[in-house]
């Protein structure tokens, strides 16, 4: 049987980890520069406790900030949120890299591994292209029923179960979304790990998928709700450290925290592609199965 | 018009044939309760020059309301066709000074009736409660006679419609043909058919489930010098009425569960009809609710019995509801007086009637929410509880006009759910989740200052440009501005002012000048004028440091004969005990004015504090330590929540810096990648 997480991931591909961790990382200073700037251009921050008084609990001056920046926000949060697909878009590259590392039983010099990861970028792309069509497809169905059906629901159960009725059909969709978004690493390990062209990739994919449902999604949901659970914990762990009282030490120490989070969520995800390599390689392509 | 129709009758001989039916009527009209002696009604004219200490205790509350309107009705509910047919008989005494010679009937179900109804009329077509009328809901009344002149049918000298509202018949006067001497009593023997619309202002119905308020004809408030305070039903706008007894005999369904004012008396069910008999004095209105998917939970809190009625599967909503009126009932009966009543009904309308939640009526409140969002971390059902609750005192025990002051019933509850909200849940009173917590304070600070700028607090409910400033200026407003006042002036204190007014004014029907008037017993003039200020003149503050500076002290350069002899200092000749001094200026913009502190912050980390009176436009405070200044606070704990911007209250030599929000937004960052990214 196949292990839900490929072993040694960390020994074996420190480079590829840290590239995912640190592309976010810069990335995401880039994305919240600007949404930092409306607030620092409506005088947040220009207390001599800097901007701790945003933490403090009751919220008075988060709310307040809030509340003076609701027009300027608007326009930032749309910058933001053309960088942050941009930067999705640009995410594929550590992420291919991550998944090529991954393929190989050795380290590759790190020209050829660049050279590697950049020859898959293309059909990285278009994985991500037809998966998003595909999810929008998803999100479009789920709004088109769910209010006919809760209403319908609504002339049958009471409230609390007409609303777990249509929880259903939401969970359902967010499962939907759940096996595109594994159908899509399957296929991208399909390109990986052959030099098959996009459309046998996208074959493999659901191929593997199909043998090996359970599997796929287990590994998965484990690999995703560990992720969620270290980001929990740190949470926890960051509100203790009350960032609201003004000292550097704390500001440094939730820093940390929060990175070996992002850092370990990193790893959660590698371990899923190491799975989803070992499971597209455990399946046969669908081009050797016309040839047997 | 309605003279013509009134001298028909009489020239029909109605006289006789109505005196005929009106004492077969009364034969089968339920027994009235006996006539009070004529006492003055219980607004007061001018405050008392002190309210004194002896309203701080219980001891001193009236036990009663003087009934001056009051009502004994039948109420019969047809579920399939929406409709309440009514009779029975209103009693009124005139308690004012003059002789009466006409009486005002408030109708609110007929702004349901046509589209050029006042109510309906408004640009957004819905009125408190959110939601659009759907369908129509009037009252038609069959008659309206009066036992004391001569048995005389009444309703065909009435006016046809509102005055100067030719298609609203909400405020509707009757003028009777023989005057109402000071102190008498009339018995109006009343019949009426209602058809409710569907939910709208918190009435009507959905599917079977029926709140049925503002059902009946109801007289307007007769002031103490005669005149009567009526008003069309206005969108925007609440209720005013005096107190009376109420005793109403409910017929429903009888699978159906029914809730409504005052205590339930007796109860049975006949054939496929369940009777019930609610009876409540010393209220001024009486509403009810049926609906045959109520589940019912009773429990004791503080002596009352409060019964919540509510959905299926919305058991954790009753539980957090229950448990935020454990809290509120006895602080709001310490703080404002002992609730009187021995009962409380809470209605949890279901999902789909929600447009009932979120209203008060004399001992039963309406409360909302969805089921799963006690679930959510938002303290929405407590929140909206705890201030339908709080309406039992702001506008229940203490009756000022709701349309003229609004601020005074809902401003005030506001403050007093704000109050409790946060001694309950504590920072987190509005919104609670791991890592972020939201105050109520926040919330009404934040709307509050929306509208800061638009209009007056102290107007009447139809003088807003819409629900949206009534609802900021009125509610949250009023509330900030008492939290200010509290903050500054000691909790203790304005606890103290409101007590006294809430228990002094019980059963009777202050205006803004005796609620002004405690507020200067308690808190002094300097509060009290602030108070005007703000209520009344559109009262801003901002707070702003200005300029901070600081140098290194030098000796006085300069040539200086000693009695050593002449010395001369060269200029930035350092001073031996190496000390700083500097000076900070802080600004107050706007009329409203309130004591605050200023921390003078020095590059060492060493902090001053400083005190300003607030009096004048500026002022500035000098500095000395062993470092430079590097920058101020002006009111650091945020006493002065009414502020304007809150941003202006500090200065930073180092400028603006954000390093805990960019930290905190690139994580979030990192995680969308992370968890939504490819």
């Amino acid at each position: 049987m196949t292990p839900l997480f490929a072993s040694r991931i960390h020994a074996r591909h420190p480079l590829p980890l840290a590239c995912v961790w640190g592309f976010r990382l810069l990335g995401s200073f880039f994305v919240a520069q600007p949404i930092c700037d409306v607030f620092r251009g409506l005088g947040v921050g220009s207390s001599p406790l800097e901007d701790a008084g945003l933490f403090e609990p009751g919220g008075i001056l988060l709310v307040e900030a809030l509340r003076l920046a609701r027009t300027a926000l608007g326009s930032s949060l749309l910058t933001a949120f053309i960088m942050l697909s941009v930067l999705g878009l640009l995410s594929l590259l550590p992420l291919s890299g991550l998944m090529v590392a991954l393929s190989l039983p050795e380290r590759l010099p790190r020209a050829a591994w660049f050279a590697e990861a950049l020859r898959r970028l293309p059909r990285f792309v278009l994985l991500s292209g037809l998966t998003l069509l595909g999810q929008a497809a998803v999100l479009i169905g789920f709004i088109l029923v769910h209010t006919p059906l809760r209403r319908l629901l609504g002339n049958y159960l009471n409230d609390r179960q007409a609303d777990l009725g249509s929880f259903a059909w939401f969970t359902l969709t967010a499962l939907a979304l759940s096996a595109l978004s594994i159908w899509q690493d399957l296929a991208r390990a399909a390109s990986v790990q052959s030099e098959a062209n996009a459309l046998t990739a996208i074959r493999h994919g659901f191929d593997t998928l199909r043998a090996h449902l359970l599997r796929a999604l287990g590994a998965w949901l484990l690999a995703t709700s560990a992720a969620a659970a270290i980001v929990a914990v740190a949470a926890f762990a960051v509100e203790r450290l009350h960032l609201e009282r003004p000292d550097g030490v704390r500001l440094f120490l939730v820093f940390v925290i929060h990175q070996i989070a992002a850092f370990t969520v990193v790893v959660c995800r590698a371990g899923w592609l190491a799975q989803s390599l070992h499971l597209v390689l455990a399946q046969p392509a669908p081009d050797q199965r016309l040839t047997d | 018009m309605a003279f013509r129709r009134g001298a028909l009758l009489e020239l029909g001989g109605g006289v006789t044939a109505l005196a005929a039916a009106v004492s077969l009527l009364k034969a089968a009209a339920p027994p009235l309760p006996p006539p009070v002696k004529a006492v003055q009604t219980a607004k007061p004219s001018s405050p008392p020059a002190e309210l004194g200490s002896r309203f701080d205790e219980d001891t001193a509350l009236p036990a009663h309301a003087p009934p001056i309107a009051s009502y004994t009705l039948s109420a019969k509910l047809d579920v399939p066709a929406h409709t309440v047919h009514g009779k029975g008989v209103i009693r009124f005494r005139n308690a004012s000074t003059s002789a009466l010679n006409e009486l005002w009937l408030h109708l609110y179900l007929n702004a349901f009736k046509n589209e050029q109804s006042l109510f309906l009329r408004s640009p957004y077509g819905s009125g408190r409660g959110g939601s659009h009328a759907r369908d129509w809901g009037y009252i038609d009344v069959k008659r309206l006679v009066a036992r004391e002149l001569g048995n005389r049918d009444l309703w065909p000298l009435a006016d046809p419609h509102s005055p100067s509202e030719p298609n609203d018949q909400t405020d509707i006067r009757v003028p009777l043909p023989a005057s109402l001497a000071p102190g008498d009593t009339l018995d109006l023997d009343v019949e009426f058919d209602a058809r409710l619309p569907e939910i709208v202002e918190r009435t009507g119905y959905r599917g079977s489930f029926h709140l049925v308020a503002q059902w009946f004809p109801k007289l307007a408030k007769l002031e103490p010098d005669g005149t009567w305070v009526h008003f069309p039903f206005h969108a925007q706008s609440e209720f005013y009425a005096d107190y009376g007894d109420y005793r109403i005999d409910l017929d429903v369904p009888a699978n159906f569960v029914a809730g409504a004012t005052g205590r339930c008396t007796q109860e049975r069910v006949q054939g496929e009809r369940r009777l019930l008999r609610y009876e409540a004095s010393d209220v001024h209105d009486f509403a009810w609710t049926a609906w045959d998917g109520f589940r019912e939970r009773t429990e004791s809190i503080d002596g009352v019995s409060v019964r919540m009625l509510y959905p299926a599967g919305y058991e954790l909503a009753r539980d957090r509801a229950f448990e935020s009126l454990r809290a509120a009932l006895p602080y709001f009966s310490r703080r404002y007086g002992r609730y009187p009543y021995p009962t409380l009904t809470v209605v949890h309308p279901p999902e789909y009637a929600d447009a009932a939640g979120g209203m008060e009526y004399p001992t039963l409140i309406t409360t909302g929410s969805a089921w799963y969002v006690p679930l959510s971390g938002a303290r929405a059902l407590e929140s909206v509880t705890i201030h339908e609750l709080g309406h039992q005192w702001f506008y229940g025990l203490i009756a000022s006009d709701e349309h003229a002051w609004p601020f005074l019933d809902e401003g005030l509850n506001s403050y007093a759910e704000l109050d409790v909200m946060e001694k309950t849940y504590g920072a987190g009173s509005l919104v609670s989740l791991p890592g972020l917590t939201v105050s109520t304070e926040s919330g009404h600070r934040a709307l509050a200052a929306i509208k800061a700028q638009d209009d007056a607090v102290a107007l009447a409910a139809a003088r807003f440009e819409n629900f949206s400033a009534l609802g900021s200026l009125v509610y949250s407003r009023t509330a900030t501005i008492l939290r200010t006042l509290a903050n500054v002036y000691g909790q203790e204190r304005v606890a103290r002012a409101l007590g006294r007014y809430a228990r002094y004014y019980r059963f009777k029907n202050p205006t803004p000048k005796h609620f002004i008037a405690a507020m200067r017993e308690a808190l002094g003039e300097d509060a009290a004028s602030t108070l005007e200020t703000a209520l009344f003149d559109r009262g801003t503050v901002d707070y702003v440091v200005g300029e901070v500076v600081s140098a290194r002290v030098s000796k006085p350069a300069g040539v200086f004969d000693r009695e050593s002899g002449r010395e001369t200092v060269a200029r930035a000749t350092p001073d031996p005990s190496e000390h700083w001094a500097g000076r900070v200026a802080v600004h107050r913009h706007g009329a409203l004015r309130f004591p605050v502190d200023v921390d003078l912050y020095a590059e060492d980390g060493t902090r001053q504090r400083r005190h300003w009176d607030g009096r004048g436009t500026w002022t500035a405070f000098d500095y000395r330590g062993k470092s430079p200044l590097v920058g101020a606070i002006v009111d650091p704990e945020q006493r002065v929540v009414l502020d304007d911007n809150l941003f202006n209250n500090a200065t930073s030599k180092a400028g603006a810096r954000t390093p805990r929000l960019l930290e905190r937004t690139s994580y979030w960052t990192e995680l969308l990648l992370a968890f939504f990214g490819p």
